[in-house]
């Protein structure tokens, strides 16, 4: 009964945390509508980069790693997107030369984990600082225009009857995510090398080359995130997706992910993004201050984390 | 009957140095089908290093290993699995954010269309559970499941890519009665089976229960080969112990006075579940030794006197007065009782600090001058400590890191003297540091008696309890079971082990 309780708790906190923000926001933003369904797709749609990127860090964090270059990742890979639809106006082209931006940048940080031995925390510091040096020479700080209206229908601004592309990709990235994540020996070999990595390599897991994967797919998603940002602004510039890391890492937690490793959920991490979605909106309804709401954001998300990483203590 | 079966294993004349110190020489024995084999041996005894040979972590020098008479080669773990060697480690096996099916088939899950198959995992888990007879919820998470439990899922796993031996590590080290009860009636389940199974352990009474053959090893040779039922635990433990010579005593300076109030007192003291109603007293200038099994609640009790554990009932009392149930550690060593703990590397000591830095750390407080630390008079302390201890380093300034585990251990003893402790708690202060410094070690812990202060000294090598102690309380599940008394009792190696087994 009492473990049952505990397991109860832990994995619902994010729906509760999720319930409160919206009931919260619901009356006190109520009159500012926060309640329409066209708000509401909005907090979806401005979202979905987060939501998307969160797919992806829940690989890395359940691995026990991280990935603090996601920013540069996304930037690159938007640049990239415009500057092939600019040149060659060629869709496919540009979602796979954004995409292989992704892996490469994935791959980099992945082998100097697991090759040089060095805590994924400190790698992707400095390859987000790498990363975002890039963005900036590529277009010395241009922003690129993207004037192909089916690349951005496709991938930010068009609607599927009521529902926004971005929607629908976001929901297409958590189905895969979820699962390679849950369904797949991958996605249990990952949870395996950040629950106890000795015990998965002495289950015959190749385990530096499971982690490498994993930051593969974490800046994949980030690289995907951003082509949709791409589609959504009709255009790049390097600093796109610059202070969305927190935001991501934040969502993973919120949504129940272990930061330690060994334990998450990718569905988790997507409520998780939402309820970052819901403060950022609804803190600007209610009319604060940008200065007010990073503060108002940073309270409530010390809150939902801390609820979230109340763990067995006891034990 | 079992004479009539086949070899599962046999090791042939294995021998392994390492560098210039030889650990094995000539090792051989065999192991049938359907047989349950005890390995044992003192630390040190060369145990651990065969089982890494069988399993292809060290590579021997020479000699040989059979598999069902054929001689195989073993270079890795995946070559040990492939001849039907199954190892169950006590640790590093599961993944406790895991479910047990999860675990189960970890990198070997059943397939459909390349996703998991759960339902055919679960299946077969269901089955192999009910074949072995385990009673586990293979949807529990591993890490929500007793020790006991998670014991039976290891030895599941192992015996998922069907084996033909089966190595145990000590499998009951960290179990309860009833736990290791079902655990036994497991393996004997499996050897009706036909897998030939070795089980490592320091319990006698196991192998007289459950095993058919005891093999002891000693210095590197089989001492002993015999079937159970030929032998009873003394003869084992004379084996084990050899009768060679017993250890020189280290007597106190002057005779402790048993007629003066005793300085330690603790009084029906209990931590459940590992320490029950323990009670006894410590004189000034006295040694008393601490033996029990790893699990028999030494190292909790030493922990509950010393306030890191907080205790379920009675009272510890230094010089006549009953300490505050919730003390911390912070408040024992301001009032004189120190603790030296297991695990110099994670507890004891700060590896990239200096001598100096780690001697001083529970002091510094009485090193301020005018709010700023006295490093000169640090510096000169500690050189006198050093002396004092005949600490092996270049000075003060070198880091703990490239000092030697002995010379380390020294330094974590001069730590605990800055803080003029009247009781010093010493839980194994003699794990992997070499025979000199062991003995230096027992004139630092005798010196320290001998300034008037109590020892409480729980040692897991029992000729270390036999040379410094001057009474020795065998620890049994929790409880003491017995007192021996120099000069009364027989306080020799052989009768504390005796005394421990039965």
């Amino acid at each position: 009964m009492q473990i049952l309780k505990k397991i109860n708790f832990r994995d619902y906190i994010v729906y509760i945390s999720f319930a409160v923000v919206f009931l919260a926001f619901s009356i006190l933003a109520y009159d500012k509508g926060f309640l329409k369904p066209s708000n509401l797709m909005n907090i979806l749609r401005q979202t979905s980069m987060i939501s998307v990127a969160a797919v992806g860090m829940t690989f890395a964090i359940s691995a026990g790693l991280i990935d603090l270059s996601t920013g540069g990742v996304t930037a690159m890979s938007a640049l990239t997107a415009a500057l092939v639809l600019k040149h060659m106006d060629n869709i496919f082209l540009a979602v796979i030369a954004a995409l292989a931006v992704g892996f490469i940048s994935g791959m980099l940080n992945g082998l100097v984990i697991a090759k040089v031995r060095i805590p994924a925390f400190l790698v992707t510091l400095g390859t987000s600082a790498i990363f975002t040096g890039i963005a900036r020479v590529m277009t010395n700080l241009e922003a690129v225009p993207i004037s192909n209206n089916t690349f951005n229908n496709i991938f930010g601004s068009g609607d599927l009857g009521p529902i926004s592309s971005l929607f629908i990709w976001t929901i297409v990235v958590t189905v895969m995510g979820h699962i390679l994540y849950k369904k797949t020996s991958f996605g249990r070999a990952v949870l395996a090398v950040g629950g106890n990595e000795p015990a998965a390599r002495y289950s015959g897991i190749k385990t530096q080359r499971i982690k490498m994967w994993a930051m593969v797919i974490c800046a994949l998603c980030a690289a995907f995130a951003g082509i949709l940002y791409a589609g959504r602004t009709h255009g790049a510039r390097y600093t796109l997706g610059e202070t969305d890391s927190m935001n991501i890492i934040a969502a993973v937690v919120i949504g129940g992910t272990s930061f330690s490793g060994g334990k998450g959920t990718i569905i988790g991490a997507i409520i998780g993004s939402w309820v970052i979605g819901m403060l950022n909106n609804g803190l600007l309804l209610m009319g604060l201050s940008v200065s007010e709401q990073m503060i108002a954001r940073g309270i409530v998300i010390i809150i939902a984390v801390s609820l979230s990483l109340r763990e067995a203590k006891n034990d | 009957m079992l004479n009539n079966q086949p070899y599962a294993l046999e090791i042939v004349d294995v021998r392994k140095s390492f560098f210039q110190n030889p650990v094995l020489l000539g090792v051989s024995f065999g192991l049938r089908r359907g047989e349950i084999l005890g390995l044992l041996g003192a630390n040190g005894a060369g145990k651990s290093t065969l089982m890494k040979i069988v399993n292809g972590v060290y590579k021997m020098d020479s000699g040989s290993i059979r598999i069902n008479g054929q001689e195989v080669r073993i270079r890795d773990s995946a070559d040990a699995r492939g001849n039907g060697i199954a190892m169950v480690y006590q640790e590093f096996s599961l993944i406790p954010t895991m479910t047990v099916v999860q675990n189960l088939f970890l990198a070997r899950e059943h397939k459909k269309m390349g996703l998991i198959d759960e339902k055919k995992c679960r299946q077969e888990a269901l089955e192999i559970f009910e074949k072995l007879g385990i009673q586990i919820d293979p949807d529990a998470v591993v890490g929500d499941l007793s020790i006991g439990n998670q014991q039976l899922v290891e030895i599941a796993k192992a015996m998922m890519q069907d084996p033909s031996v089966l190595i145990l590590d000590e499998p009951t080290a960290s179990l309860t009665h009833a736990e290791i009860a079902l655990l036994f009636d497991f393996v004997d389940r499996l050897r009706k089976s036909g897998i030939a199974i070795i089980l490592i352990t320091h319990h006698m009474q196991e192998i007289m229960d459950v095993c058919d053959r005891a093999v002891i090893l000693r210095e590197g040779k089989v001492e002993m080969d015999a079937q159970v039922k030929d032998v009873t635990i003394r003869d084992m433990v004379e084996a084990m112990v050899g009768r060679s010579v017993s250890a020189e005593k280290l007597p106190p300076a002057q005779p402790i006075n048993y007629q003066e109030a005793p300085l330690l007192q603790v009084c029906g003291l209990s931590c459940l579940p590992k320490v029950q109603d323990v009670s006894f007293q410590v004189y000034p200038r006295e040694v008393v030794g601490i033996a029990g099994l790893l699990g028999s609640g030494r190292t909790e009790l030493l922990k509950t006197i010393y306030g890191l554990l907080h205790a379920d009932g009675g009272n510890v009392q230094l010089d006549g007065t009953i300490l505050p149930a919730r003390r911390d550690p912070a408040w024992s060593i301001d009032h004189g009782i120190c603790f030296v703990p297991e695990n110099r590397r994670t507890h004891g000591i700060v590896p990239i600090h200096s001598v100096c830095r780690n001697m001083l750390l529970s002091v510094w407080k009485h090193y301020r001058k005018g709010g700023l630390l006295d490093d000169r008079k640090a510096t000169a302390d500690t050189t006198d400590m050093i002396e004092k201890l005949a600490v092996r380093c270049t000075g003060p300034e070198q880091l703990l890191q490239n000092l030697s585990g002995g010379n380390q251990q020294k330094v974590v003893f001069g730590k605990s003297i800055f803080t003029n402790p009247r009781v010093l708690l010493l839980d194994d202060p003699t794990v992997g540091i070499d025979v000199d410094a062991k003995n230096q070690v027992a004139a630092v812990i005798r010196g320290i008696a001998d300034e008037g202060s109590a020892v409480v000294l729980v040692s897991s090598e029992i000729e270390y309890l036999e040379k410094v102690c001057d009474r020795v309380l065998i620890l049994r599940d929790g409880r003491i079971a017995k007192e021996l008394r120099s000069g009364v009792d027989d306080l020799s190696e052989t009768a504390i082990i005796d005394a421990m087994q039965s």
